[in-house]
């Protein structure tokens, strides 16, 4: 009876609240029933998964015999035409958003990016959405779906927006840690500095570099690289249409090839060699050899202790050498040829790639003028004195007034790329041919790409008796370059060229701010690794 | 003590017994202040007034004499006709010269490497009629470049520029260099002769005229103002995006040139002419009348 009292005075007090806590009260009850029964439904038996054998781990692929045959769809080709197929696509999980029955995954194919859906259906069971949200990012995943077109609505954010694809199976291939060091779209976010809005969130340079394999799966990353091999292979291209032979010269030298303070010392057995610094004295002596027209590509060393936007320890080096008949210009003009046509591949066959490092770093279009634009030293002073800035006849171009150069005349001709002809000889190597008609001049010639040096070359003495006379004047031992001399003893062609770094022209012609971004691995004074 | 006392010695410091050998290798003086001789270049080195006075009176004599004699007379006569005629044939001269060149003399001021940046769907014809009607006295060498924003030229730029390199500079002319760079620019050119771009190909043929005085017929004739319109024309004409409106501006065309040889009523061709035929030619080539299309011939030539 006592225990009655409460519920009396409750009811009399507050007859409606009470129901309404009794109704909730049951309501609860069973919904808690209901899902008991249905994890026991679940749990009692698996078997009932609808989806078994249409996701999972696929285990560790050893090409064993029993492997899937499959024709996989690159995710940069999917689109609106392939609506309504089913394709298998590998790629990696860029991000995964489950929510109640669905779930939403970005797939990532290098720079391209894909929406897949895993939607609870008739085939698709929910512990199968649930296994496919707890797959870790950056994990290798095998995936059939079916392309839905979206129409107009599209998906913002990925580069197939048109589309996304309707999961029907998914297997894991590899796995990735749940950790990341970095994350990928911290990595690609763009570096625009008039956006306000956006995150500020970076993953710093040093970060990256410790992380290089994340980083570089980065979209602007993927295309920097890929562009970089178009450089390679339009510079080999361009070269051997016109002629020119590829030689290999020999990286480890017994003797440092310029001066001597910059060059790595390595043991070689019981005594010492040299990194080389520059395969010049070697492609000259192809030259001597009778090659004509020869380039090479390949690692150049520079134990330069600096620490600056555009220096590296290694990297790799672009040079050509070419005989000539009679006037060195035949030799610059064909590596401005040259130059064009690496630019112009870029600008025809790369245009995707460009945009996609657009995307996250801001880059004016690079822009030049066919046949190149040559100026002569002189005339680049003028236009400098015409700025404010006086360099002597006889002194080199400061680091500020190159690129205050490379201002003027982007402004006055609109060209990022320019040849500065006829350099002082006072400030060009004891090897460099002098002008027959000005004694302060020389035959040398430097390439500009967005006012930074990129191509400094000449025309070399080839006679030996000059050659000894201008080392003696520079101060230069000749005993120590006996063997430089004496290769042109034997009869050799008048001959110039020059040699560029594949990822300085890379870095300037992306206009990125920094050659790290463009060396796959980079070494410099502070890093080895990895 | 009371003898002499000798004095010490001292040592010879300075000889002057020693006999002294001139060198023989100049050319020996007489000594001016040896008054033994006579003959010395003080005594008489002034010869008395008196002669010189009679030397000049001798040749006022002989003058004198002369004047009366008509070969002196006839001589000077002679010398001065000779002068006279020089001074003629000098006239002749210029004149032939002024004839020759049909211009004035020009004076060609210092222009260093300007910049034309034109669309190669819109070549600019006028450069080369400027090179043309330069070439007596100055050479306008053109290099031409292709921008990075022009994948690939027109055949008509590609024409123009081969024919604007085919031009064959005098080697005792002053020099204006030009480079004309194919960019992807509107239909009016731009000339970057400062740092200002001058734009429309009118304005860089008015820009020519002034910096080259009395080359072309511009602000020296009687009609500036008609020139102008005629030269404002030609620059809407390129602009123009639809056929009817080129029409309205080849009918005004068509009543500037009426039936004079060229625009205006100039026997000669004007910078107005240049003007609208490279427009023309540009936009409008098939859409011309017949007196039109006579005329475009003539400004070809």
């Amino acid at each position: 009876m006592v225990e009655t009292k409460p519920a009396e005075v409750s009811e009399k007090g507050d007859s409606k609240k009470g129901a309404k806590k009794e109704a909730r009260k049951a309501e609860k009850e069973a919904r808690k029933s209901e899902r008991k029964v249905q994890e026991t439904v679940d749990n009692a038996s698996p078997e009932e998964d609808v989806s078994v054998g249409k996701y999972g781990n696929l285990g560790l692929i050893q090409s064993g015999s029993l492997s899937p045959s499959r024709s996989f769809t690159d995710v940069r080709s999917l689109n609106r035409n392939l609506a309504g197929k089913d394709v298998w696509i590998r790629a990696r999980l860029h991000t995964v958003r489950a929510r109640g029955k669905q779930c939403f995954m970005v797939l990532r194919q290098r720079e391209f990016t894909v929406q897949a859906l895993v939607n609870v259906s008739e085939t698709i069971s929910k512990a199968m959405v649930k296994f496919c949200s707890n797959i870790s990012k950056e994990s290798i995943v095998d995936l059939e779906g079916s392309v839905v077109d979206l129409g107009k609505k599209g998906v913002a954010g990925c580069t197939q927006g048109e589309i996304e694809l309707l999961v029907s199976q998914v297997w894991v291939v590899s796995v990735a840690a749940s950790q990341l060091p970095l994350q990928i779209e911290d990595a690609s976010r763009p570096e625009k500095s008039d956006d306000a809005e956006s995150l500020r969130i970076r993953v710093n340079q040093d970060t990256r570099l410790d992380n290089r394999i994340l980083d570089l799966r980065t979209p602007a990353n993927q295309a920097i690289f890929r562009l970089e091999a178009g450089v390679c292979r339009l510079f080999r291209d361009t070269l051997t249409v016109r002629g020119f032979v590829e030689i290999h010269t020999p990286k480890i030298i017994s003797a440092a090839s310029e001066g001597g303070a910059n060059v790595f010392e390595v043991s070689y057995f019981k005594g010492s060699a040299y990194l080389a610094q520059s395969p010049q004295l070697y492609k000259q002596m192809a030259i001597a050899a009778d090659f004509d027209k020869v380039f090479t590509v390949g690692a150049v060393f520079r134990a330069e202790d600096s620490n600056t936007h555009r220096h590296l320890t290694e990297f790799t080096g672009l040079d050509l050498e070419m005989a000539f008949h009679y006037h060195y210009h035949e030799v610059m003009l064909t590596i401005g040829d040259m130059f064009n046509a690496i630019f112009k591949g870029l600008r025809d066959e790369y245009a995707v790639e460009i945009a996609a490092v657009g995307n996250q770093f801001s880059v004016e279009p690079f822009t030049f003028l066919d046949p190149p634009l040559v100026l002569r030293y002189n005339e680049g002073r003028a236009l400098l004195a015409e700025a404010g800035v006086e360099i002597g006849p006889e002194d080199d171009l400061s680091t500020p007034a190159e690129k205050l150069l490379g201002r003027l005349v982007k402004a006055k001709y609109d060209t990022d790329f320019y040849i500065l002809d006829k350099y002082p000889l006072a400030v060009r190597p004891f090897y460099t041919m002098p002008d027959p008609e000005n004694s302060l001049l020389s035959n040398s010639y430097d390439m500009f790409m967005r006012g930074e040096e990129v191509m400094s070359g000449a025309q070399r003495v080839h006679d030996p008796q000059l050659l000894t006379e201008r080392a003696k004047h520079h101060g230069i031992d000749v005993s120590k370059i006996a063997a430089y001399i004496d290769s042109f003893k034997y009869g050799c062609s008048p001959h110039a060229g020059g040699g560029i770094g594949l990822e300085r022209v890379v870095m300037l012609y992306l206009g990125l701010d920094n050659i790290r971004k463009t060396a796959m691995f980079p070494r410099d004074p502070k890093r080895l690794t990895p | 003590m009371n003898g002499p006392v000798n004095f010490y010695k001292t040592r010879e410091i300075i000889r002057h017994d020693v006999e002294v050998s001139v060198p023989n290798n100049m050319y020996k003086m007489k000594n001016i202040h040896d008054k033994k001789t006579k003959e010395g270049p003080l005594v008489n080195h002034v010869s008395p007034f008196q002669d010189s006075v009679n030397i000049s009176m001798q040749v006022n004599q002989f003058l004198k004499k002369l004047e009366d004699q008509p070969e002196i007379n006839g001589l000077e006569e002679r010398l001065r006709n000779i002068i006279r005629e020089l001074d003629e044939i000098r006239d002749d001269m210029s004149k032939l010269k002024a004839a020759v060149t049909g211009h004035e003399p020009v004076v060609v001021p210092e222009l260093n490497d300007m910049i034309v940046n034109a669309n190669p769907s819109f070549p600019p014809y006028a450069i080369l009629a400027l090179q043309k009607l330069c070439a007596p006295v100055v050479n306008l060498v053109v290099g031409t470049h292709t921008h990075s924003s022009i994948p690939s030229l027109t055949p008509e730029a590609e024409n123009l520029a081969q024919k604007l390199r085919e031009f064959v500079p005098l080697a005792d002319l002053p020099k204006i260099s030009l480079r004309l760079i194919w960019k992807n620019v509107g239909p009016a050119c731009e000339l970057l002769a400062t740092q200002l771009p001058i734009c429309g190909e009118a304005n860089v043929l008015r820009y020519f005229a002034r910096v080259l005085p009395g080359l072309f017929i511009y602000e020296n004739s009687d009609n500036v103002t008609d020139l102008d319109a005629a030269l404002d024309i030609a620059y809407c004409l390129v602009q123009a995006k639809t056929k009817t409106e080129r029409a309205s501006h080849l009918q005004s065309l068509s009543k500037k040139l009426g039936k004079s040889q060229f625009l205006c009523a100039h026997a000669e061709i004007t910078i107005a002419d240049i003007a609208a035929c490279s427009a023309i030619k540009q936009v409008a080539q098939n859409e011309v009348n017949q007196t039109m299309g006579k005329w475009l011939v003539r400004c070809e030539q």
